[in-house]
C-alpha cells in the first residue's frame, strides 16, 4: 500500500493506492490527523481492494469529521471497492464522488 | 490449552538447552586455542632454543679449538729449532722463552730431554721458561732430583705414543694456582729415537671464566668435560634432572666436551605467560557469555511466562467463545466456524421457537480479540432480540442500537439474520451489509440470492433496516457464510471465490447439512492446501423442510 498525503487550506486529501485490509489499514489510520482539518478527501482511484478492517478506518475518519462539522468524500473507487460500498451499505454513509 | 503451555516450556527448555550448547562450544573452543597456541608456541620456542643453545656451544667449541691449535703449531713449529741448537742447551732456555712470549696462551714452556743428554747438564735436562709477576720471562732447569720428570705423565705419555698430546687439566699448586694443561710433542731423532719432549703449559682460567660465562636463559649452566671425563667447570651435571632441562653437548678436538644445561622452565617462560593470558582472557570471556545466555534467558523466560499467561487466557476466551458459537445443531442445520486466529470476529447463532428458526451470521470488521469482543455484544443482542420473537428487521436494529452506543473504535458487524418457517419455507430476512445466500435447488442448481442490501451494523444509529421475505421448495437448502469462504486464498493469492462456491454447492445439493458444511470445510482446505489463513470462515446451512423430517 501507497499514501499520498496533502494539506491544503483545511482540506486534507490522501490518495491511497494498493489494497487496504487488514495489515495495512493501521498505517492509513497513523496517517489520519484531523488538526485544523474540515474536509477529508480518500482518493481511491489506486485502490484495488479493502476489507473490513479498511472500511473501518473509513468510517473512524467520518466520524471524526462529523464531530466537527466538516466533511469527508471518497473519490473515484473502482468497480471493486464500489461493490464493497454497496454491499455493506457504506454508499449510505459515505459521500463517494465517482471518478 | 494445556498443549500450548507445554509447548511454551518446552520452549523455554530448548533455548536452555542452545544456551548451555553454546557455552559449551564456546568453552571447548578456547580450551582448543589455548592448548593449540600453548602446544606450538612451547614447541616453537624449544626448538628456537635448542638452536640457540646449539649455537652457543658450537661457538664455544670453536674457540677453544682455535685457542688449542694456536698453541699446538706454535709448539709443533719450535720443534726444529731445539733440533738445530742442539749443541747449546742454554740455547734451549731462548726457544722455550720466546714460545712464553710471542704466544698469549702460553704461560710455561719447558724442552725435557732424556737422561744425560747433555753430559755437561748431568742427568736431567729441562729448560723451563715462564712469565714473572712483572711481565718479564724467568728461566729455570727444573729436572733434578726434586723433580723427576722422565716418569711425569706430560713426558712419559707422548715419549711412548710418539705423538703430541695434551695431558690432563691439573691444578697448578704452588705456582699460578690456576687450572693448567699441558701440550706436549716429542721431539725424534734421525735413528728415530724420542730424546726429548718440548711442552707448553696454558692457564685454563680465561677458558674457564669464558664458559662459566655462558648464559643464554638466567638459570641455565655451562659444564666442561676433559678427555677423561673431568669435570672443569660448572656445577654438579645431576643438579638438575634431565627431563626438565635441553642439554646441548659439544666435543672439541682435542677431545673435551662442552655441555649447556637449559631449564624448560626458562625457555619456555614467554609461551606459559602467553599460555596464562589465553587463560585468563577464555575465563573472563566465557564469564561474559555465560553471563549474557543467562540474562538472555531469563529474560527469554520471563517473556515465555508472560507469552504462556496470554496464551491460556486465550485459551479460555477461546472455549468460551466456542462453548458459546457451537451448540449442537438440530439435523437440518449444520455449521461451522474457522477462526484466523485464537478467537475470531465471525458469528453464527440459532435458535429455535414456536416453529420458526431464528439463525443469524454476522462478521465483525477486523479480527482477534478486538473483533471477538464486539461480535459477543451482536451475538448477545441477536439472542435477547430472537427470544423475544422479534421479526429479522427488528432483531438487526437492537443490534444496530447496541453496537452504536459508545462505539469510539468505529468497529462494525455485517449481519445476515433469518427467521424461517420450518414446515412452510417461508424466509423472512434482513441483510445488513452481508454476503448473499447461496440457494441450492434440491434438484442440484445453486445461485445467489439477491436481496436489498442495508448497512452495517454499529455504524448509523436509528437506521431504518428493511426486511425481505421469500418462500423455498422443501428440500432447498439455504447457505449464509462469511467472505472468509469465498476469499480463502491460495499461496499464488488466488481467491476461492463465487464460482467455485456455486460449483461446489450444486455437487453438493443431496448432502446433509452438517456434511454439506463439513465437505466445505474439507473443498476450501484443498484449495488453500496450507497456505495461512488469512480471515474467519464461517458457514450455516439450512434445510428447508427439515423440520417435518425432524
Amino acid at each position: 500500500m501507497n499514501i499520498d498525503k496533502k494539506l491544503d487550506n483545511g482540506c486534507l486529501t490522501l490518495k491511497v493506492e494498493g489494497r487496504l485490509d487488514t495489515n495495512t489499514s493501521p498505517e492509513l489510520e497513523a496517517e489520519l490527523n484531523f488538526d485544523g482539518v474540515t474536509e477529508t478527501v480518500f482518493d481511491f482511484s489506486g485502490l484495488e481492494y479493502i476489507s473490513s478492517a479498511g472500511l473501518r478506518v473509513l468510517m473512524a475518519a467520518h466520524k471524526a469529521m462529523a464531530a466537527c462539522g466538516g466533511k469527508m468524500s471518497v473519490a473515484s473507487p473502482n468497480a471493486i471497492v464500489k461493490g464493497v460500498f454497496d454491499i455493506t451499505g457504506m454508499n449510505n454513509v459515505f459521500n463517494i464522488v465517482e471518478g | 490449552m494445556s498443549t500450548r503451555a507445554n509447548s511454551a516450556r518446552l520452549k523455554t527448555r530448548s533455548v536452555e538447552r542452545i544456551n548451555f550448547a553454546v557455552v559449551a562450544v564456546t568453552a571447548t573452543l578456547f580450551l582448543a586455542i589455548a592448548a593449540f597456541v600453548a602446544f606450538s608456541t612451547s614447541k616453537m620456542m624449544e626448538d628456537e632454543a635448542r638452536s640457540t643453545v646449539e649455537n652457543v656451544v658450537k661457538a664455544t667449541v670453536g674457540r677453544i679449538d682455535r685457542q688449542m691449535a694456536s698453541v699446538e703449531s706454535a709448539v709443533e713449529n719450535s720443534a726444529w729449532i731445539v733440533a738445530e741448537h742442539l749443541s747449546d742447551p742454554d740455547y734451549m732456555f731462548r726457544i722455550t722463552g720466546e714460545l712464553v712470549q710471542n704466544n698469549p696462551f702460553i704461560v710455561g714452556s719447558t724442552v725435557a730431554f732424556e737422561p744425560n743428554f747433555f753430559p755437561s747438564k748431568g742427568y736431567y735436562y729441562s729448560a723451563f721458561s715462564c712469565k714473572d709477576a712483572k711481565g718479564g720471562i724467568k728461566r729455570i732447569q727444573q729436572g733434578g732430583e726434586a723433580f723427576k720428570y722422565h716418569d711425569m705423565e706430560w713426558y712419559r705419555i707422548p715419549k711412548e705414543s710418539r705423538k703430541p698430546s695434551w695431558c690432563e687439566p691439573y691444578f697448578d699448586e704452588g705456582g699460578a694456582e690456576v687450572m693448567m694443561c699441558t701440550y706436549s710433542v716429542p721431539l725424534i731423532n734421525r735413528a728415530g729415537n724420542v730424546y726429548a719432549v718440548l711442552t707448553a703449559d696454558i692457564s685454563l682460567e680465561d677458558l674457564t671464566h669464558h664458559v662459566a660465562a655462558i648464559k643464554p636463559y638466567p638459570d641455565s649452566h655451562a659444564v666442561l668435560f676433559s678427555q677423561s671425563g673431568k669435570q672443569l667447570v660448572g656445577a654438579p651435571v645431576d643438579a638438575a634432572p634431565a627431563s626438565d632441562t635441553v642439554t646441548i653437548a659439544g666435543k672439541t678436538s682435542n677431545g673435551w666436551t662442552v655441555e649447556l644445561v637449559c631449564p624448560l622452565a626458562n625457555i619456555l617462560q614467554g609461551a606459559r605467560r602467553l599460555v596464562r593470558r589465553i587463560a585468563l582472557f577464555s575465563v573472563v570471556g566465557l564469564g561474559l557469555i555465560f553471563f549474557v545466555s543467562w540474562s538472555f534467558s531469563t529474560r527469554l523466560q520471563r517473556a515465555t511466562a508472560a507469552n504462556e499467561r496470554l496464551s491460556s487466557e486465550l485459551g479460555i476466551a477461546r472455549n468460551i467463545q466456542s462453548s458459546v458459537l457451537k451448540r449442537k445443531a438440530p439435523p437440518y442445520l449444520g455449521t461451522m466456524l474457522c477462526p484466523a486466529r485464537e478467537v475470531g470476529g465471525d458469528f453464527y447463532d440459532f435458535q429455535e421457537k414456536d416453529g420458526l428458526l431464528y439463525f443469524a451470521v454476522g462478521d465483525a470488521s477486523g479480527k482477534g480479540i478486538p473483533a471477538a469482543l464486539f461480535t459477543f455484544l451482536a451475538c448477545a443482542g441477536f439472542r435477547m432480540a430472537a427470544d423475544m420473537g422479534l421479526p429479522p428487521d427488528e432483531i438487526v436494529a437492537r443490534i444496530n442500537a447496541l453496537l452504536c452506543r459508545d462505539n469510539d473504535a468505529c468497529m462494525f458487524v455485517t449481519l445476515f439474520v433469518g427467521r424461517l418457517d420450518l414446515s412452510s419455507g417461508r424466509l423472512e430476512y434482513c441483510n445488513a451489509g452481508h454476503t448473499p445466500l447461496v440457494v441450492v435447488e434440491p434438484g442440484g442448481g445453486a445461485e445467489f440470492f439477491a436481496a436489498k442490501s442495508n448497512v452495517v451494523a454499529g455504524v448509523m444509529d436509528g437506521y431504518a433496516y428493511a426486511m425481505q421475505e421469500t418462500t423455498f421448495e422443501p428440500g432447498t437448502m439455504l447457505l449464509a457464510y462469511t467472505d472468509g469462504v469465498t476469499e480463502a486464498e491460495r499461496t499464488d493469492h488466488e481467491q476461492y471465490g463465487n464460482k467455485r462456491l456455486l460449483a461446489f454447492a450444486s455437487v453438493h445439493a443431496k448432502d446433509a447439512p452438517a456434511s454439506f458444511v463439513e465437505n466445505l470445510e474439507r473443498d476450501l482446505d484443498a484449495f488453500t492446501a496450507g497456505a495461512e489463513q488469512s480471515d474467519d470462515i464461517t458457514a450455516l446451512a439450512v434445510l428447508v423442510d427439515g423440520g417435518q423430517k425432524a
